[in-house]
């Protein structure tokens, strides 16, 4: 697996360094007749002009029939015959990128002949001709012609980018040139759309896209870079079929262009989503909430009194863990080494966790339901006791927490939530008595065939949930790990195929008398199987953070780490498994997004303690 | 019971092993992110300090694990050399069987397919593993596991020794002749057959087992691609192959009188073969099932597996097998442009193709049924596919085509609904059709 690092939701662009192409007069006056010569025509620049100004959900144009049909047929035999594509995976996409192509007219002349169409290709976009006709239709403002900036990308089975909005430094306009296989239609089955994103207020989209993109070869989309409101994806490849495309931008005249505006560049750049993302404000539209509440004392006592004398599992203690978990797990010596693995490589994999008839159970309601119930796909369509996790510039998922119903498809009943409504504590056994009874009355009515609500899955899921809330779960969690657990949140979540992740997040600074970071424990509970390679994503990753040179960082370049030794851990979706870690201020964690051909989706019971510390 | 020691943190002890690692040179490997780690489950009966238990459980992770790591594959094959040494001077250690020489040939012929793309020549790796049979063969003669590898081996050894190398203009006299070599591996496998069913040793007709069939299917397939234009290793759209007619060109090249594969693409006989031997290693992996008082349908386990595979793979048999018939019915029926349809096509007049392939189909559907797993929608799937091929093939608006398409859309309805998606296209072209008929 060749998964690196990301740290925000910014697009992949490796560091590249300033391009300074500067085209031949004679490169200029051949530019526009690579071109389709339709588009020039006044009527139709003016109807694109006018389509833009009214566009949703934000200013965004595309062209059909864009360049010289026979020069782009070139251009695609040329890149298929000489470009070598390198897959390239992060928390946010899995791509296969050809190398920079900014540079090219740098290479020298035998790279050149290699690459003929390519090179007018890229002289005619970056020609004042079609820049001047790119600042018309969107009103975008003047576009550099010595600074450019494009990659070739092809988009195989299972590729995608998730949501982000393209702010990156001098970025003005970003374009997208598609070629699929000439002569054939782009089916919207396919995959591979472009996709954008509403906001709900400036830098948080919406969940749900607003319009889908299904591209055809020679076709370019394009749209003003506007901070915290361009937020687009490219929807997975579904099919074993390569959507080829050259992705770029055009930026802010530099200094000696036409159109350059001292101070621009500087003010341009402080608009970065890295720098934004980092702002408190906005987590007020994060859910769930990252909040572990407080754990009673008097409950804190019955784990925390003998910790170092003789804290042990009472006869009770086992009796009611065994109810669920693996009962080899409950003897002394068992906890003992788990304890002594737990201390030397602070992350534990237990297989087998939950004891046979226990699983076996959960494990037929899952499927079940996998196989028979209806999955949520927009937001409106995920019902209570499920909810969904926003804004999807940071993750999507759907979990329960054992809260009441918190209805967050807009600003207004987001700002009621955080600042109106009751803030109570959770409480997974009562929600899963409640949908246990559901259950049981739907099962009287049931006819032969019939669609799987899902209920039995929510309650024997929320019933586990209450088991690591249980003191006697903290009291053996105490025992494997060393540690007291004082603050904790407990969430059940699904990642559905083709829709959810977590991008890489660090963890905030813990409050005082608490250790650095967080013990973390994850119950993978997937109940199908086919996901050992990583190739359907599913898995999580934890990486080490790289913020020791901050301050070198240009905003634009994305961080990307070319050593695979920052990896720290790596868990792939899987049944029955417990993984423990404490997880430190200094690790990166994400779930790769689930591919739409993934078998299922993944399940897991995720819960995150602050632990007292000792110091 | 002790006080519990508490860890470091995940970042803070990567970052104190790394430390460490500069100061002394050594590297500690931990269970956490050692990628590379591999993990050989024993049999329960098994003596784990038995060296030649432990290699049969390593080949087994090897196989398992998608044949992919030639790390292991050549840790396989420095183990069986230094046991096949060893049981020289110790004779009395080791007892060395048919199994050890099949795996110590199979893990040869598995390293030529490491070798292939880069190394020009593969037919070292080839000699060795059919010597490794000899050998073995001298030992434990006519032992049906020596065999079935043995035509393993041959079945590899045609594409990657021979067919890589052809070109449309390569001439028989620079190969040695195929069907030759062919015909060996198939004597050899029926031997392995007749001796496996006497000895009643039904555990034979497993996974590996089947990957012989499978390994000459591939053959096969790569003998009527041969010469074929490919389109840039793209997968064809479900939707771009339906309808389509009859067309007797297509893209299929002709070979030269003396090219080495022109007399096995005019030949059916290896198809019929590989079809005959399929069906009797079904019955074969029924028995075993049987024998073990095993229930295959929708069984969990690993014959359960085996048992779905195979006949997943004769339905499909038998659904390419009716793609010609079907398409000359198809244009005999539907397609106006063709002139002289009273002279039928390829000596089938319309009912006649009709009717074979009607017989074609039903057989696949037959099997595929067999292959349906309730846990496996794409299962679903294909059979619903198969009714649709079916259906078409009935009168419009009979009652058998409304049946057909009936069975198709529930289980479309049922495959779409579990992969969320998957099947609408496919689903929405079926009700677009029932439609059209009404």
């Amino acid at each position: 697996m060749t998964t690196k690092r990301a740290n925000s939701t910014s697009k992949a662009a490796t560091k590249k360094q300033d391009i300074t192409i500067k085209p031949t007069i004679d490169e200029e006056a051949k530019a526009k007749t690579y071109f389709n010569q339709e588009i020039f025509d006044d009527e139709y620049k003016n109807g694109l002009q006018n389509s833009i100004k009214t566009s949703k959900p934000y200013h965004w144009g595309t062209i059909t029939e864009l360049m010289n049909d026979q020069l782009l047929r070139d251009v695609r035999s040329e890149i298929l015959s000489e470009i070598v594509f390198t897959k390239k995976e992060t928390d946010i996409y899995k791509v296969y990128q050809s190398g920079d192509l900014a540079n090219m007219s740098g290479l020298n002349w035998d790279d050149l002949s290699r690459l003929p169409n390519l090179y007018k290709l890229r002289s005619a976009i970056y020609s004042k001709t079609f820049r001047d006709y790119i600042s018309y239709v969107t009103g975008c403002g003047k576009l550099s012609g010595i600074k450019t900036d494009m990659s070739i990308n092809t988009y195989r089975k299972g590729c995608h980018l998730l949501t982000h909005d393209d702010v990156i430094g001098t970025r003005r306009v970003s374009f997208i040139l598609y070629m699929p296989e000439p002569g054939k239609t782009w089916k919207p089955h396919y995959g591979g759309s472009l996709r954008l994103f509403d906001s709900i207020v400036p830098n948080v989209p919406k969940s749900d896209f607003e319009c889908k993109l299904t591209p055809q070869f020679n076709q370019i989309a394009f749209f003003t870079v506007q901070p915290g409101l361009s937020f687009h994806d490219v929807e997975e490849v579904r099919v074993d079929k390569h959507r080829l495309s050259i992705q770029g931008w055009f930026h802010i005249p530099q200094k000696g262009e036409e159109g350059f505006i001292p101070g621009e560049q500087e003010r341009t750049e402080a608009r970065s989503t890295l720098q934004q993302l980092e702002s408190k404000g906005l987590k007020e539209y994060d859910f769930p909430k990252i909040r572990r509440n407080e754990i009673s004392p008097d409950d804190i006592f019955h784990y925390d009194v003998d910790i170092n004398k003789n804290l042990k599992l009472s006869q009770q203690d086992i009796t009611y863990l065994g109810q669920f978990i693996n009962p080899t797990l409950l003897n002394t010596s068992s906890i003992e080494k788990l304890n002594e693995s737990f201390v030397n490589e602070s992350v534990i994999e237990i297989q087998s966790f939950l004891n046979n008839e226990y699983a076996g159970i959960l494990k037929k309601v899952l499927r079940r339901h996998e196989l028979d119930g209806s999955l949520p796909q927009k937001q409106d369509e995920v019902e209570f006791p499920w909810k969904l996790a926003i804004p999807p510039h940071k993750q999507r998922y759907i979990y329960m927490d054992g809260l009441d119903e918190q209805p967050i498809d807009n600003a207004d009943t987001i700002d009621f939530v955080n600042h109106v409504a009751p803030q109570e504590l959770p409480n997974f056994g009562m929600t899963s008595k409640y949908f246990n009874q559901m259950d049981s009355a739907q099962s009287e009515k049931k006819h032969e065939f019939q669609e799987d609500s899902g209920y039995l899955a929510s309650s024997k899921l929320c019933e586990l949930a209450s088991l690591l809330k249980s003191i006697a779960f903290k009291k053996w969690l105490t025992l494997v790990s060393g540690l007291v657990v004082v603050r904790d949140q407990i969430l059940v979540r699904r990642f559905r195929p083709g829709q959810d992740f977590i991008l890489a997040t660090q963890l905030d600074k813990t409050g005082e008398g608490l250790i650095d970071g967080i013990l973390e424990a994850t119950l993978n509970l997937t109940p199908s199987s086919g996901w050992e390679s990583g190739e359907v994503g599913g898995y999580e990753l934890c990486m080490m953070s790289n913020d020791d040179n901050e301050e070198d960082d240009d905003p634009a370049i994305y961080k990307q780490s070319e050593n695979d030794e920052d990896v720290l851990y790596t868990s792939q979706a899987s049944w029955n498994k417990l993984t423990v870690m404490l997880r430190d201020s200094s690790v990166l964690k994400f779930v790769k997004y689930v591919s739409f051909n993934a078998p299922g989706s993944r399940w897991d019971i995720n819960g995150t303690w602050d632990a007292k510390s000792t110091d | 019971m002790a006080p519990p020691k508490r860890p470091l943190g995940l970042g803070k002890s990567a970052q104190k092993k790394k430390q460490k690692t500069g100061e002394d040179g050594t590297t500690e490997v931990g269970t956490s992110a050692n990628a590379s780690e591999l993990t050989v489950e024993l049999n329960e009966e098994v003596d784990a300090d038995d060296e030649v238990s432990q290699l049969f459980a390593l080949w087994k992770t090897f196989l398992g694990a998608e044949k992919d790591n030639e790390l292991v594959l050549n840790g396989i094959i420095h183990e069986c050399d230094r046991l096949l040494r060893n049981s020289q001077t110790e004779k009395d250690k080791y007892t060395l069987d048919g199994e050890f020489h099949a795996i110590y040939a199979l893990a040869l012929n598995e390293l030529a397919f490491f070798h292939a793309a880069e190394e020009k020549d593969v037919k070292p790796y080839f000699d060795e593993a059919l010597e490794r049979i000899d050998l073995g063969l001298s030992h434990f003669k006519g032992d049906p596991r020596l065999l079935f590898s043995k035509a393993h081996i041959i079945f590899n050894r045609v594409p990657l020794e021979y067919i890589s190398k052809m070109t449309p203009e390569s001439n028989s006299e620079e190969y040695p002749n195929i069907l030759e070599v062919l015909d060996d591996g198939l004597n050899s496998y029926e031997t392995a057959q007749k001796k496996a069913i006497k000895a009643e040793r039904f555990e034979l007709f497993n996974q590996e087992t089947f990957r012989v069939l499978d390994s000459l299917d591939d053959l096969l397939s790569i003998i009527d691609d041969f010469g074929k234009k490919k389109s840039a290793d793209e997968g064809m759209d479900s939707e771009d192959e339906e309808e389509l007619g009859f067309d007797e060109d297509e893209d299929s090249l002709q070979l030269n009188e003396s090219h080495p594969l022109k007399p096995l693409g005019e030949s059916e006989k290896y198809d019929i073969w590989w079809r005959t031997q399929t069906i009797e290693f079904l019955k074969n992996v029924e028995k075993l099932a049987q024998k073990s008082e095993i229930i295959l349908k929708d069984s969990s386990l690993p014959i359960g597996k085996l048992h779905r595979d195979v006949c997943r793979k004769l339905g499909q048999s038998y659904l390419l097998e009716a793609e010609e018939p079907s398409a000359i019915f198809t244009t005999l029926e539907y397609d106006s442009e063709v002139e002289d349809k009273e002279d039928g096509i390829n000596g089938l007049q319309a009912d006649q193709a009709r009717d074979i392939a009607i017989q074609l189909v039903t057989e696949a559907i037959q099997y595929l049924e067999k292959a349906e797993y309730s846990d496996d929608p794409k299962s679903w799937a294909d059979v619903a596919e198969a009714y649709v091929t079916l259906g078409n093939l009935h009168s419009v608006d009979s009652k058998e085509q409304e049946d057909c398409y009936s069975k198709a859309e529930k289980r479309l309805q049922h495959a779409n609904k579990a992969t969320h998606g998957n099947y609408e296209h496919i689903l929405n072209n079926l009700l677009q059709k029932s439609n059209d008929d009404i």
